[in-house]
């Protein structure tokens, strides 16, 4: 098992300077010139070549990167020129809000999917079946935006029941202000996680352990909630693992919608005003965090998988 | 060597039949299957969907009364209605012509994004499964790293860094959504290429160009296909999600995503600003699935024979 | 297998006769499979020193159980492995060879008709395809005859002109092994390596196949080299047999010798473990009644 984690951790150390050189590359392909553009357009040489000195980007480009890199250990990845905070300090205060808010989505979209994919899987081809499906079908081409401006208006403008934006304060602020963020990352996502774990679960309740069970006499209601329903998590918590890249770039466009305080709000603020550091710095952010997800999925898979898939 | 079979009688042949070398149909008839039972009424359903759109886009002008950018103060912000049947904007624009005419920027957007995708990485794909070794596992690892980053968050900072707008759209997606392709096709050579009838070519005595380009890549691209079929469904939403934030398609030119965005200062009392170009987006890809699903349905039909 | 016929006993070939008797022979042909197996370091040679041949119009089978190195060995023999030591020669010429096999142009006169019919054909052509672009590729026919020449090849193995038309998922298993082996007469060739051509079909299926193989080899005077797991298939066709195991020939000779006076013991452990074909087998071409 050690064996395991240190060659996944070895396979994802190419990966992670990856991610450094895109990210680091990022702000160097920017056309123009930096300096001029912070300085305007009647900036002497000699402010031109302090702001230069001053971003570091008159030293070859090797040690712009070893700069940039040595500085990460220490949490240094840049600083907001508009924002003049530094990003690792902004990261810190809204990193959570936006992890509140993934899995909060999350745990909704459980909620509603796995009762929805067990009743389909059940019911196989029966009409229900079937209208879940079509559901499903149009569920995949909901876009999160439109979905999460229509809640807002229903939900929020005219009936009052939930606040129109931010992330409030407090465990209990994050939850109400929260939730239809939240369950607008969750509708957006609900039509994969049915569908797969649907799919998941069938191939669960075709297998003979299955099959015995209800020959056995147990009634039907224990077989499925006792068995299949345990059966039915891990591969839930599975398709979440994998999707969690996609669930992630949805919530940039979710908290947009809603105004909430998290790092893809403040990724789409930083590249609408050119504030190019902190859109370097919250993208490795971000990869970081799907790098990190994806090791702890695949190691946490590994180590389930020789145990066997049943209960 | 040849003597004639002793048992030998050909059928004659009779006249309007197809000759026996008549080339064999590909894509064509995965594009148009004739199948059987539910898949054929949803890619019959798609498609129709689909056919329609594509007209009205096309034909747009004469399906619309009105301009999509002709500012009418006097109308603004009127509900939907006889005159206007998506209602008006906030500059008196009939929504329901903005929504036709964006039709044509949202299916050219998903066309294109998913061709280009299709294209690089599938030649990347082919060029890395054949050949292995180091230039494989360089590939590989780029594909890794590519996919490490959320992949509307790679997209959104390359926008970013150039400025928005169509182009910068099209770049960034570009930049990076061939991998998935990549991936898959690479895969796929890897698996074919031991497959009996790519060692049968080279009995054969074909040339390996011949072996590649007629017997392995007419395999190897079914998978991709099916893929990019549903694809279209990712890069509408996709499209529409970048011009949503601001960095898509810059207006005037009308797009769902930014329709949307337009609308939503409306949302409360004037929802339909917002609410048609959405729906438009959903029955585009409604359409897209239906007919992704059904291509993915006769795929497996025709590998588990 | 009893001794309804008298025979010439005791000719067992201890000696590989001068190169010019043989149509395609191998000597001393080694092949290791490079790579590495975790753990056993590289892997244990899949052909040791192997030396065999086939004559002119002879059908030589090549008996052995599955991981005895037989598909390896008619793999080599077709040109389409390198071998790693020894040499493949085709009319006393060598046509394979550690570093040069690559070199070499395919030799059109050596065909190889592969076990599984399935996988052995491009599940997006048709039939017709397949044969017409040999055919063309390789100029084999003029182009105003090419069809002419397809319907000839389908009937040769028994198969209509409508199955031109279809693709390998459409037709039996029976049906794609016919087109394999048109496929491989396509070529005029004068000799068919057939790889457990039987193994994957039906018992029934099986005689049929075989007495196509035999009814060609009679027509068109090929000689064939047989390879197969199954000594009754073998007793069939084939009038000598090499009886192959962990990568070398134990045991090779005249068909009815080898058969029935087997020297090797694992020739005879092989006897014995074989159930006996239906007499249904036994029609015009044998071996048995051949040679009287």
């Amino acid at each position: 098992m050690r064996h395991l984690i240190l060659r996944r951790l070895l396979q994802a150390l190419p990966v992670l300077i990856g991610i450094t050189l895109v990210t680091f590359s990022m702000v160097h392909l920017v056309p123009g010139d930096p300096a001029r553009a912070l300085a305007g357009q009647r900036a002497t040489p000699q402010i031109l070549a302090s702001i230069r000195h001053q971003l570091g980007i008159d030293k070859p480009l090797v040690t712009q990167y070893w700069h940039f890199i040595s500085g990460l250990p220490r949490g240094q990845l840049g600083y907001s020129f508009l924002l003049h905070q530094t990003t690792d300090a902004l990261v810190l205060a809204r990193l959570p809000t936006t992890l509140f808010l993934v899995i909060y989505g999350v745990l909704i979209a459980i909620v509603l999917g796995v009762p929805l994919a067990m009743i389909s899987a059940v019911r196989k081809e029966s009409l229900l079946d079937h209208g879940i499906k079509g559901t499903l079908v149009v569920g995949l081409g909901l876009p999160s935006f439109w979905i999460g401006l229509l809640l807002v208006g229903f939900l929020a403008l005219r009936l009052g029941w939930f606040p129109v934006g931010g992330a409030g304060s407090g465990f209990i602020g994050h939850l109400w202000h929260l939730f239809l963020p939240a369950l607008t990352l969750a509708l957006s996502f609900l039509a994969v996680l049915v569908r797969n774990l649907r799919a998941s679960l069938i191939e669960v309740m075709d297998t003979d352990f299955v099959s015995l069970a209800v020959l056995k006499g147990i009634p039907r209601l224990r077989v499925y909630t006792r068995h299949v329903m345990r059966n039915a998590l891990i591969p839930a918590v599975t398709i979440i693992g994998l999707n969690l890249s996609y669930l992630l770039g949805a919530s940039v466009v979710v908290e947009s919608v809603f105004s909430v305080d998290g790092i893809g709000n403040t990724l789409v603020n930083a590249v609408l005003s050119r504030d190019y550091q902190l859109v370097q710095g919250l993208a490795l952010v971000f990869g970081v965090l799907v790098l990190l997800v994806t090791l702890t999925v695949d190691i946490t898979h590994a180590g389930l998988s020789p145990r066997g898939e049943m209960a | 060597m040849t003597t004639a079979h002793p048992g030998m009688s050909g059928k004659p042949r009779s006249p309007g039949q197809p000759p026996l070398l008549a080339r064999p149909v590909l894509r064509a008839s995965a594009i148009l299957p004739f199948l059987r039972g539910r898949e054929r009424i949803s890619i019959l359903i798609g498609y129709t969907l689909l056919g329609l759109i594509v007209i009205a886009a096309v034909f747009a002008p004469l399906i619309c009364t009105y301009s999509p950018t002709a500012l009418n103060p006097i109308a603004a912000l009127e509900a939907p209605g006889t005159a206007h049947f998506f209602g008006t904007d906030q500059f008196g624009r009939d929504i329901f012509a903005r929504t036709v005419y964006a039709a044509r920027i949202d299916l050219i957007i998903a066309f294109s994004l998913v061709s280009t995708a299709f294209m690089i990485g599938t030649a990347l794909g082919v060029i890395a499964g054949w050949a292995g070794g180091l230039l494989d596992n360089v590939l590989m690892r780029i594909v890794d790293v590519a996919l490490a980053f959320p992949f509307l968050v790679l997209v959104i900072s390359i926008v970013g860094l150039r400025g928005p707008g169509l182009l910068s759209l099209y770049l960034a997606v570009s930049i990076v959504s061939w991998v998935f392709y990549a991936r898959l096709v690479r895969s796929e050579v890897r698996q074919l290429r031991h497959a009996d009838y790519m060692l049968a070519a080279k009995a054969s005595d074909y040339s390996a160009l011949r072996v590649l380009a007629r017997h392995l890549l007419p395999n190897v691209i079914i998978q991709p296909l099916v893929y990019a079929s549903s694809d279209l469904v990712y890069a509408l939403l996709l499209g529409a999600s970048v011009s949503y934030l601001g960095l898509g398609v810059q207006p005037p030119t009308p797009e769902w995503g930014q329709m949307v965005q337009d609308g939503s200062t409306f949302i409360g009392a004037q929802w339909w600003l917002s609410f048609f170009p959405g729906a438009a987006i959903v029955v585009t890809a409604v359409a897209f699935s239906l007919i992704g699903d059904g291509l993915a349905a006769r795929a497996r039909e025709g590998s588990a024979r | 297998m009893s001794g309804e016929r008298v025979e010439s006993a005791g000719e067992t070939e201890q000696k590989h006769a001068t190169s010019a008797d043989w149509m395609l022979e191998c000597r001393g042909l080694t092949k290791v499979y490079p790579g590495f197996r975790r753990g056993t370091g590289s892997h244990p040679p899949a052909l040791k020193d192997v030396t065999v041949g086939v004559r002119r119009g002879e059908c030589l089978g090549l008996v052995g159980e599955s991981g005895s190195g037989k598909t390896t060995l008619a793999n080599c023999l077709a040109g389409l492995l390198e071998p790693s030591a020894g040499a493949v020669a085709y009319l006393g010429e060598i046509v394979s060879a550690p570093g040069i096999t690559r070199r070499f142009p395919r030799v059109h006169g050596i065909q190889i008709v592969f076990q599984d019919p399935a996988s052995s054909l491009n599940p997006r052509r048709t039939v017709g395809s397949v044969l017409a672009e040999i055919i063309k590729v390789h100029s084999l026919k003029p182009k105003g005859e090419m069809e002419t020449r397809v319907r000839e090849l389908l009937a040769m193995v028994g198969l209509d002109n409508e199955m031109a038309r279809r693709r390998p998922r459409q037709l039996s298993g029976g049906q794609q092994q016919r087109v394999a082996i048109a496929r491989a007469l396509a070529f005029e060739p004068r000799l068919v390596i057939a790889d457990e051509i039987v193994s994957a079909l039906d018992a029934s299926v099986q005689a049929q196949i075989l007495n196509l193989l035999a009814d060609l080899r009679e027509q068109l005077g090929l000689a064939i080299v047989l390879v197969t797991h199954d000594m009754s298939v073998a007793r069939h066709l084939c009038d000598r047999i090499a009886v192959m195991r962990a990568g070398q020939i134990i045991e090779q000779g005249q068909a009815d010798q080898v058969l029935l006076a087997p020297v090797h013991p694992y020739t005879q452990e092989l006897l014995r473990a074989v159930p006996r074909l239906a007499s249904a087998l036994i029609g015009p071409g044998s071996p048995d009644q051949a040679r009287g």
